[in-house]
């Protein structure tokens, strides 16, 4: 099998993401985990907590590449003003799931407070669907939408980490 | 480790000086160097202050957004 000339940097980034997933789950092991009981636990919020951390930097990096894209023209004005909606939605929805997680710290989450959780975060995804298909999908610039969806592959790859917490 | 992302990093301007049309792919590639390194961090730190560090950046992001909002606008430059 042949690979076309343009399948290149999707492949790179695609092989940066994986990296970053496995980056990102192997540098749990740090920190402070005092109690044999509480290890599995800390384990999941410390989890949570570094990604959600994750989304906020990534969007953090989408702005700032947002912004260059609009001063370079390869985003008109239109497009930017959706762009920078929407990623206040994640940004809010994120905000709002980091403050629940603070709220919750030290407490092993019961059926109820696993299902807030999960809810908060189902605000988060959807948020971040919505950047994709409303924000970057119908953006007219070639360079500068493959740029922004791989900077937005790098924060759902977080977010998948927080799912996994999530999980029954 | 941070050594080769500080490399990563520093390089990434020196390629597109030599190659114009690579200005994007670098421009990505700093980005990601920047995350990677940003997440190799984290591995140093202790909950809160991932927590901590989440929350400073959040209300960052919602400041430079509002600011985007307000030029966008046609507000304030």
């Amino acid at each position: 099998m042949r690979l076309h000339l343009k399948s290149k940097p999707i492949i790179t980034g695609l092989a940066l993401v994986l990296l970053f997933s496995s980056l990102s789950f192997k540098c749990s092991s740090g920190g402070s985990n005092n109690g044999n009981a509480n290890v599995d636990l800390n384990k999941q919020f410390r989890s949570a907590a570094k990604a959600s951390d994750d989304v906020a930097k990534g969007i953090s990096e989408m702005i700032d590449l947002k912004r260059k894209l609009a001063q370079q023209g390869k985003m008109s004005a239109a497009e930017e003003g959706k762009l920078t909606d929407l990623l206040l939605k994640v940004n809010t929805a994120d905000k709002v799931f980091v403050a629940r997680i603070k709220a919750m710290r030290g407490t092993a989450p019961d059926a109820s407070g696993k299902a807030n959780l999960a809810s908060l975060f189902a605000e988060v995804t959807s948020a971040l669907n919505e950047l994709s298909n409303a924000g970057l999908l119908p953006l007219g610039n070639a360079d500068a939408k493959g740029q922004m969806q791989k900077i937005l592959a790098l924060a759902t790859a977080a977010a998948q980490i927080i799912e996994a917490f999530l999980k029954p | 480790m941070d050594k080769l992302l500080e490399l990563l990093t520093q390089l990434t301007p020196l390629v597109t000086s030599f190659v114009p049309k690579a200005e994007s792919e670098a421009e990505l590639l700093a980005i990601i160097a920047r995350m990677t390194k940003f997440i190799h961090d984290q591995g140093g730190m202790t909950t809160d202050e991932i927590l901590d560090q989440a929350d400073t950046t959040l209300d960052d992001n919602e400041k430079k957004l509002m600011a985007d909002k307000i030029r966008l606008a046609g507000g304030a430059p």
